[in-house]
């Protein structure tokens, strides 16, 4: 201390020391106790308090950054939209189509596949090679151009798309992207009407989480990628996928903001190998109550941009190695006999196939097409009933009419058939196109209607995001103390609750810190705990917990998740609102 | 020989025994409760500062003049060295009474209205009786002498007009204002005294003034401006903030010891006198006191060991060290005061002197009060590292009169009686356990032995109390209640001439 220092003390320092109690108490506060694994025999008291700190309209503003820092398994679960792909897809083919020559040479073979099928005519397609090629020779005996007789058949004129852009892209995305486990069902809660927790997606539509939002939609090749039918069954066909690449653009500026109200304090409880106080997360029993859906505001965005753009998604479909014919019988109905029918949906056979069934059902109506000799005689004719069965017959000696097949098993013939034109081996005629700047366009009191309904059907996809925000976990507690509310109906008192798997802290990743590991959950009256004191009985809303209401005298037994088994004798309560336990390892 | 003139070297009469128990010097040490609920620090209301013996006065002529009226000190025709020490004990009680509505103290309901569900019915009414029973030493030292014969005379004075030790129950129902606290304020005091004839003198004096005080208390954070503005950062609208109301006071998880420890202030201020004798036996002082600007300079610690400040929000951006430590000051200055003294000696044996005094205590609206520290600093919830506070203090002008009677029963002898009385400064509205205060009434016993010519021995005895004061108007019922004060004093000096 200076010398000016001390002196400067002296004096008042002197009184101090004449007086008796002169100098007051230092405030000190205990060196926090290191857990220390309890031993057996010696018991140990703990107080626990049910402290409520009920936050109203609680704001919390998280935004890209924060986001960024949140567990990955957090963002992903939180669903916000299904995105009807089928107007972006339909956009992408046309383009694809109509590119130049010159543009589409420099595009990947597998892409110049997708837009030389794109481009199919009757007017440019060669039927060279396949069951329509006997049109050829009839078409010539009536002179008729065969691109006619086809186009006749086909209800279009001859420079009309064989199958338009539209129809490619519908089959894509209910074949390709509907058969991707990925694309029919999303996680969600489990209630009545989705005991297993899973929730279909809308048809032709990319389920939009925040982590696609978050982390640019990069998870799209993964999540869109090779998966199993039936991951519980390694036999299982697996979907090879259809994104390759995918990058996506969000505005820095994006912020999401949810009004919660919730009790902000933790639960407390104690880790019992070490009875340590520990702090159970209390945001998931509360989520129910956490926000409130009748206020216009409980959630809303700043920072959209007014669309969102995936500026690449790579889509490949594969061929399968071998040749499929198309079939040649009616049965059976109402596809008939191909084997591209047996083949799985993402391969491009059977999407050719269903490309030409849709373009035959869907704008092809029954009729006949008759050809004529210049003698006006009926050389020969093609008809398409209302099935589509096609049936072409000569009534002259003008040659053998193609067999009778379904039109769509011509057509896809057909298709295929000119895909390896220029000499690709079956199985190389791989399809691809890659949809750029895919606008999402993002009307924001529209988007986040849509994302309010959705939250408000699944307010838990926000427990963990909430619980995230409300980090309030500390330790691994076995039990907690709960008080219902004194404003709660029902049942009053003090409970003792026992962990569930839902109350495990999380780690950095958003994953549970321990397994859940009890044999033995809930409180018994006994050392050997045969008897069951503890239930799932309705308390204040909860039903998932072991619970048991408490009174001072109470003795109690648990076992914790390392199988070692504890006394707990209920103390007399220190104030209202908390309780004293005297804990004793015995086993 | 008359007991009061001024040239003889009598007994002086006893203006104001030893009086170190101040309770008023508390009130800046429980201001720094400041962090703490304002207006839980509470004047007492009574300030007579005890300066030295019961013979010093306005009127008298001592070397404790430096103190009282330094013009005396031209009357004065030897040196003189007066010194002494004393000890005061006091008996302070305190019955709270709760008129207000609160909370059950383990719960945290933060924004009125609150659910009567939450309501503690049994927290009203009358609380058990605290008490204290200070116990406080004092000592002075004066010297004089004239340097120009029957013209100019020089002062020193070393006192302790502020002193006082409390210590009430750590757990009793005032522990929100106080639960220990020591203050003693010394001075350093030169001053001059210029006769101009036997009619008129002059005098003045300038003052360094050493202030010490140590607190702990609990600190009540629904009071804390800081913590409500820290709980709208979160759009969380609430009841806190210094004017609180009882439904969100004294929660436990809110109510945080705290101490402010070597707390030093230093002042520096003056006096001036004038004493004119309209005849050799009527003495008529006038002084003034001026006020001193204090700031306390210390150190504060807030245990802020619950998981409600360290980790449970957390995440919200409330995390506080357990233990926080900082530099803490405390600023107010001491009023102005100015003093009127008639002495008078009738015949040889018996004289009466006595003053009004004024003090001008509504200077003293507020104190203002800063604690620094890095680890208060919240800036999630827009707190920073130093939390700045103004206690209004309200504070009314104060009367004190004192009228004492001296009579010498032997040439070697002298006795006094005195009696008294101080208006209370604190207002019903700010008065706490701090300072309890009221009207006091002050009764006084004295004695001068002269052993020699030259040397005297002098005690004094000294008791005040105030009458049993019920308050029921107190702010956000921080001191409703009946207080009740009695103190008293001994103290024995020696005087030297030469």
């Amino acid at each position: 201390m200076p010398t000016r220092r001390r002196l400067t003390l002296a004096l008042p320092a002197a009184f101090a020391l004449l007086g008796s109690g002169a100098c007051i108490d230092e405030v000190a506060v205990p060196a926090a106790e290191v857990p220390t694994e309890s031993a057996l025999g010696q018991p140990k008291r703990v107080v626990l308090r049910s402290l409520r700190f009920e936050v109203d309209d609680f704001e919390q503003a998280v935004d890209l950054e924060q986001m960024r820092k949140l567990p990955r398994k957090v963002l992903d679960d939180l669903w916000l939209i299904d995105f009807d792909l089928t107007e972006s897809v339909t956009v992408v083919l046309d383009e694809l189509r109509a590119l130049p020559p010159d543009e589409a040479d420099a595009l990947s073979p597998a892409a110049r596949n997708m837009r030389r099928l794109l481009n199919m005519t009757a007017d440019n397609v060669d039927l060279e090679g396949t069951k329509l090629e006997e049109l050829i020779s009839l078409s010539a005996a009536v002179g008729v151009p065969p691109a006619r007789a086809l186009a006749a058949l086909m209800q279009i004129g001859v420079t009309d798309d064989a199958i338009p852009p539209k129809v490619v892209s519908e089959t894509f995305l209910d074949e390709l992207l509907g058969s991707h486990p990925a694309a029919q069902t999303r996680k969600g809660a489990i209630d009545a009407e989705h005991p297993d927790g899973l929730y279909p997606i809308a048809a032709r539509s990319l389920p939009i989480t925040l982590g696609d939002i978050v982390y640019s939609f990069e998870s799209l090749p993964e999540r869109f990628g090779p998966a199993s039918l039936d991951p519980d069954d390694p036999n299982a066909l697996v979907h090879p996928g259809f994104v390759l690449a995918a990058s996506g653009i969000t505005e820095d500026a994006f912020t999401m903001y949810v009004r919660v109200n919730l009790n902000a304090l933790p639960y407390k409880g104690v880790d019992l190998t070490t009875n340590y106080i520990a702090s159970v997360n209390s945001t998931a029993s509360q989520i129910h109550e956490v926000f409130d859906f009748s206020d216009p505001e409980w959630i809303r965005v700043e920072g959209l941009s007014k669309e969102l753009t995936i500026s690449e998604m790579t889509v490949r479909v594969l061929e399968d190695d071998a040749f499929i014919p198309g079939g040649d019988a009616r049965e059976p109905l109402p596809t008939g006999n191909s084997p591209a029918w047996d083949l799985p949906p993402w391969l491009f056979e059977r999407l050719i196939a269903e490309m030409a069934r849709r373009r035959t059902v869907e704008s092809i109506g029954p009729h006949c097409d008759e050809y004529k000799l210049g003698t006006d005689v009926v050389a020969f004719e093609a008809c398409v009933d209302d099935t589509g069965w096609t049936t072409m017959t000569t009534f002259t000696d003008v040659g053998n009419p193609p067999p009778p097949a379904y039109l769509w098993d011509l057509l896809s013939e057909v298709a295929q058939v000119r895909l390896h034109d220029g000499g690709l081996a079956e199985g190389d005629a791989d399809v691809e196109f890659a949809l750029r700047d895919i606008v999402i366009p993002l009307d924001e009191p529209a988007i986040v209607a849509q994302i309010k309904a959705n939250l408000e059907r699944n307010p838990e996809a926000l427990i963990g995001i909430t619980e995230q925000l409300n980090d309030n976990a500390d330790g691994d507690a076995d039990f907690y103390y709960f008080k219902p509310p004194p404003t709660a109906q029902g049942e009053r008192g003090d409970y003792l609750y026992f962990v569930t798997e839902a109350d495990l802290r999380k780690d950095a990743d958003g994953l549970p810190a321990r397994p859940y590991g009890y044999e033995r959950p809930g409180f018994f009256a006994d050392p050997d705990l045969t008897d069951k004191v503890s239930s799932t009985a309705d308390i204040d809303g909860d039903a998932t917990h072991e619970k048991v209401r408490v009174a001072p005298g109470d003795v109690l037994y648990v076992e914790d998740d390392d199988r070692r088994r504890y006394k707990l004798a209920v103390l007399d309560k220190p104030s209202a609102n908390n309780i004293a336990l005297e804990i004793t390892r015995t086993r | 020989m008359s007991p009061g003139t001024a040239s003889a070297p009598c007994p002086r009469p006893l203006p104001n025994a030893m009086r170190l128990l101040s309770l008023r010097a508390l009130v800046p040490a429980c201001a720094l409760c400041a962090l703490a609920v304002p207006g839980s620090a509470r004047a007492s209301g009574l300030d007579a500062p005890i300066v030295t013996s019961g013979q010093s006065h306005p009127t008298a002529r001592d070397a404790a003049a430096v103190y009282w009226n330094p013009a005396n000190l031209g009357y004065l025709k030897k040196g003189e060295v007066l010194a002494g020490i004393g000890l005061i004990v006091g008996d302070i009680r305190y019955d709270r009474e709760r008129t207000g509505t609160y909370q059950t103290p383990d719960t945290l309901q933060f924004n009125t209205p609150i659910d009567p569900s939450y309501i503690d019915g049994m927290k009203t009414g009358p609380s058990d009786q605290v008490k204290a029973n200070p116990v406080a030493p004092s000592g002075n030292f004066f010297f004089a002498y004239p340097v120009v014969k029957d013209r100019l005379t020089l002062g020193l004075g070393v006192y302790v007009p502020f002193a006082a030790a409390l210590k009430f129950p750590k757990t009793g129902a005032q522990r929100w204002q106080a639960q220990q606290a020591f203050i003693a304020t010394s001075q350093i005091h030169l001053g001059a005294g210029v006769r101009i004839n036997d009619f008129v003198s002059l005098g003045a004096g300038v003052a360094y003034v050493l202030g010490f005080a140590e607190l702990s208390k609990l600190q009540d954070f629904a009071g804390v401006q800081e913590f409500a503005d820290g709980l709208n950062t979160l759009g969380q609208k609430n009841s806190f903030g210094p004017d609180a109301p009882t439904e969100v006071r004294e929660l436990d998880v809110l109510s945080r010891p705290f101490s402010l420890k070597k707390a030093i202030a230093h002042g520096v201020t003056f006096n001036v006198g004038v004493t004119v004798n309209p005849t050799k036996r009527f003495n008529i002082a006038l002084t003034y006191f001026h006020s001193t600007a204090m700031k306390y300079r210390g150190k504060f610690a807030v245990d802020l060991n619950d998981p409600f400040f360290t980790k449970d929000l957390a995440a919200q951006g409330l995390q506080f060290k357990p233990l926080v430590r900082g530099d803490a000051t405390l600023e107010y200055t001491l009023p102005k005061r100015i003093t009127l003294g008639l002495g008078y000696d009738i015949g040889e044996r018996w004289r009466v002197d006595g003053f009004v005094q004024y003090i001008r205590y509504s200077e003293l609206d507020a104190f203002r009060v800063t604690a620094t520290s890095p680890d208060l600093a919240q800036p999630a919830l827009g707190i920073g590292d130093t939390l700045a506070v103004n206690l209004p203090r309200l504070w009314k002008d104060t009367v004190w009169v004192e009228a004492s009677g001296r009579f010498r029963p032997t040439e070697r002898l002298l006795v006094s009686a005195t009696l008294g009385y101080q208006s209370p400064a604190s207002p019903e509205k700010t008065i706490d356990t701090a300072s309890p205060d009221g009207q006091r009434i002050i009764g006084a016993l004295g004695g001068v032995l002269d052993v020699s010519p030259r040397i005297s021995l002098l005690a004094d005895a000294r008791f005040q109390g105030i009458a049993p004061r019920q308050v029921r108007g107190s702010d956000y019922d921080l001191g409703n209640g009946t207080y009740r004060l009695f103190i008293a004093a001994i103290a024995g000096h020696l005087r030297a001439r030469f």
